[in-house]
């Protein structure tokens, strides 16, 4: 399918075809760290929100002297890479936040030691109540203000609210592939999906609602998937490729569901669209489906995730994390207590490395979890 | 290796695995008795602080009614404040004996606990799947000083099934940042109020407030003669206690004692110019962690190279205490914000690694310290990842050169003494060679 083509390309390359095309349109465009950074209030700064991440890195050499690789996470270090190296000058700024100890201190070293024109830190607390609530309003004044001085421009509501409508448009039609993903035998594999889901963090929404629509018209013609040997849910933390989805895909399985950053929690709910546009932004972001970096927050995931299981009719669960991945790595510990109560098995932690060395081995384990379903 | 230059280190037997569904106070205090058995009655003042913690912590094992679970780096005092029993779970970690925390922190990783989570807290987590904490009437956790803290929050609220307040600690240090926190500490005293149906009598935080800023006077003054040479401060073991009563004591009268025995040792020793046991001949900064796991790699230090350690990061809180002695409720609670945003770690680990390396130039500076040491607890990403540019700043504006290497704090199978000798040994022959040439 050619659009599908299309997304492989903006998702895989970096920087992709709309970064160039934006760019030769004599536009900005500021890369961001973490989902929990709202794209829209960039979007509403007529600048391109272009998602920080590590595609295109074949090794970590120039940001492990500053990120000792004995404890950190390959992920950003290969993000930190790219800056290093050149890859990332295209972008005129961006946006850290403290997501994880790894990916606020790369956002540091890079600006220390790359430097970039405009730099901004959001700060997104750890828990969720109503005076955090508040905080975090503040937070994005701060962060739309910045954007407002660097950028020239005034950030009305209403183009605030056009963005946000903008995005969730997106999200509405990300939420129907989604859900195709039900069937018994869905139209699309679970690595395309992927494909597509972060294709959108690196596209501008207009072109990107466009290719969605064209994807979900297209589908229409497809013949659907083999029925797979397990339908399976990824929890936690994958990165920003489908290689996993492959390994699962190699050996007879299907990703139909997961609880991951690049994947459903970012677009299962819609961000408000009355009020103060501010307000309902954080509200949105704060109140969505957690990150495990969310103190406070474990019944809600684990009831997302039984929610996921149930609907998906999902066969076993894929723990998953990257190597050093504190936050992740630690929710496995809960998650195996509370497997009995989920209603399918989980697997035992999959531990990735960012670069994909191990793709053998997680293969194996992948292959041998299906099995353990099967066999029940 | 069993010893250098006539010092003996400690040989560790992890040929089996202890017992660990035990009475973990009762071991303690046997470990920490069967310790101090050997140590001088004259220098025995000096571990005053372990001793009242292992008391704190056994008076909270017999009192779960009052227990208060919390992280190192939330303050003791708004639980002090309360009339309550802190129970620090890191604390459990330091004060186990070696090899029963190692069999800790492997328990922990049978139950998928990462074996790159912090040995400090994957020790009290294999405790707590081992079910030998008491169930407390209420816990305080915290986001900083990094993602160590955070992931074994979410582990710690679920496995006691109960409802967790966590004081969210903010990126910036601002005087919003600082309200921010003070809100949240006003909802904690909240919190515990509803949760253990006592109530906060402002007296008693105010004494306790009082004492805890009382003890950052006594500190300051020490610090200050920390600048004579040769440094008062007998090295190691005092920067170690310095660590634990300033986590753990802060707003009791046991720490402000313990601080006005420290000054006065310290100035008899600044007029009589005396130092440590040995002739100081270079001054260490220890910027990040420090292995307790055997107190004889410092003492060969001193002896090899007359290496005094004159700063070590947890050991340095930063507040500067101010008058509350009019301060009414909201003060008292900016005043603690503040003063728990700038303990040892949380400080430097929470915001932008200029903090970290900041206060390692200070330290360098201040202390006039000949080297720093950056011995990277494994699991510190935060401030491993800012390792390398603090050594490159230290260079550049004090010319002190840095020494990096992996250790964990508690855990000598990682990197034993004889391969901390190994990395030390060289350094210290040059900064020695380099001092000498100069």
């Amino acid at each position: 399918m050619e659009v599908l083509d299309q997304l492989e390309a903006l998702a895989s390359e970096n920087p992709n075809s709309a970064a160039k095309a934006w760019k030769d349109d004599g536009k900005k465009i500021v890369g961001y760290w973490c989902s929990y950074v709202p794209q829209e209030l960039m979007h509403a700064a007529h600048v391109f929100p272009y998602r920080i991440r590590g595609t295109g890195a074949r090794s970590t050499g120039r940001a492990d002297v500053y990120m000792a690789a004995v404890c950190n996470c390959t992920y950003p270090r290969a993000a930190l890479e790219l800056a290093l190296d050149g890859t990332y000058d295209f972008i005129d700024g961006m946006v850290g936040a403290n997501e994880c100890d790894h990916g606020r201190r790369a956002y540091e070293i890079w600006v220390e030691k790359k430097g970039i024109p405009f730099h901004h830190f959001l700060f997104v607390p750890h828990k969720i109540d109503d005076s955090v609530l508040a905080e975090f309003q503040k937070e994005l004044l701060k962060f739309k203000v910045h954007l407002e001085n660097r950028f020239h421009t005034f950030i009305t509501d209403d183009a605030l609210f056009k963005s946000i409508r903008l995005y969730n448009e997106n999200r509405r039609l990300l939420k129907t592939l989604q859900e195709g993903m039900k069937k018994e035998q869905p139209l699309m594999k679970g690595s395309e999906l992927n494909t597509v889901i972060v294709a959108g963090v690196c596209t501008p929404p207009e072109q990107y609602n466009q290719l969605l629509k064209q994807l979900l018209e297209d589908l229409r013609h497809r013949k659907p998937m083999d029925r797979p040997r397990a339908r399976l849910m990824i929890y936690g933390w994958i990165g920003d490729n489908s290689g996993f989805h492959r390994l699962v895909e190699d050996v007879g399985g299907l990703v139909v569901a997961d609880n991951c950053c690049y994947g459903t929690r970012d677009f299962w709910e819609p961000v408000e669209t009355d009020g103060d546009p501010l307000k309902g932004i954080a509200r949105s972001y704060l109140y969505r489906p957690t990150c495990a970096r969310m103190m406070g927050e474990l019944n809600s995931r684990l009831a997302y995730a039984k929610n996921m299981i149930q609907e998906f009719a999902v066969d076993g669960v894929l723990i998953t994390r990257h190597q050093f991945c504190d936050i992740h790595g630690s929710e496995a510990f809960s998650l195996k207590r509370h497997e009995n109560e989920m209603g399918v098995p989980f697997s035992a932690p999959l531990i990735q490395e960012y670069l994909g060395e191990d793709a053998g081995r997680l293969k194996t384990r992948i292959e041998a979890f299906i099995e353990q379903i099967e066999s029940n | 290796m069993a010893s250098q230059k006539g010092i003996a280190f400690r040989q560790f037997d992890f040929s089996r695995k202890p017992d660990l569904k035990i009475d973990l106070i009762q071991l303690i205090r046997k470990n920490f008795m069967g310790f101090m058995d050997r140590v001088d009655e004259s220098k025995r003042w000096i571990w005053q602080p372990s001793l009242d913690g292992i008391k704190a912590l056994s008076s909270a094992f017999d009192d779960p009614e009052n227990i208060v679970l919390h992280h190192f780096t939330v303050a003791p005092e708004i639980i002090y404040a309360m009339g309550l029993k802190p129970l620090c779970l890191e604390a459990l970690s330091f004060l186990a004996p070696v090899e029963h925390l190692c069999a800790y922190v492997d328990e922990s990783r049978s139950a998928y606990v990462p074996d790159h989570l912090c040995s400090f807290i994957s020790g009290w987590l294999g405790m707590l799947h081992l079910d030998i904490i008491p169930k407390p009437s209420a816990i305080i956790h915290c986001t900083q000083p990094c993602d160590n803290t955070v992931a074994a929050g979410a582990i710690l609220a679920d496995h006691y099934d109960t409802e967790m307040f966590v004081l969210d600690t903010p990126y910036y240090d601002t005087d919003e940042a600082h309200e921010y926190y003070a809100q949240q500490i006003k909802q904690a005293f909240k919190y515990l109020e509803r949760m253990t149906g006592k109530k906060l009598d402002i007296d008693r935080f105010r004494e306790v407030m009082e004492r805890s800023h009382r003890a950052y006077e006594l500190l300051h003054q020490i610090n200050e003669l920390k600048k004579r040479r040769p440094c008062p401060i007998p090295a190691n073991p005092l920067l170690r206690q310095t660590s634990i009563a300033m986590y753990g004591l802060t707003g009791t009268l046991q720490l402000v004692e313990w601080l006005e025995t420290h000054l006065a040792d310290a100035r008899m020793r600044v007029e009589k110019g005396i130092g440590g046991t040995y002739e100081e001949r270079i001054r260490v900064v220890w910027n990040m962690s420090w292995p307790i796991f055997d107190w004889a790699i410092y003492e060969w230090m001193e002896k090899e190279y007359g290496a005094i350690s004159v700063a070590y990061q947890s050991a340095e809180p930063f507040y500067m205490p101010r008058d509350i002695s009019s301060a009414d409720f909201d003060q008292l609670c900016k005043a603690l914000a503040i003063r728990n945003l700038n303990s040892s770690m949380g400080r430097q680990g929470r915001g932008h690694f200029e903090g970290f390396i900041r206060d390692s130039v200070y330290w360098c500076r201040e202390w006039g310290a000949d080297a720093c040491i950056f011995a990277g607890h494994l699991q510190c990403q935060a401030n491993w990842s800012a390792a390398q540019i603090c050594k490159e700043v230290l260079m550049d504006e004090l010319g002190i050169p840095t020494l990096i290497f992996t250790v964990d704090q508690v855990d000598p199978r990682v990197a034993s003494q004889d391969q901390m000798v190994a990395k030390l040994e060289p350094f210290l022959e040059m900064v020695s060679e380099n001092m000498m040439r100069s």
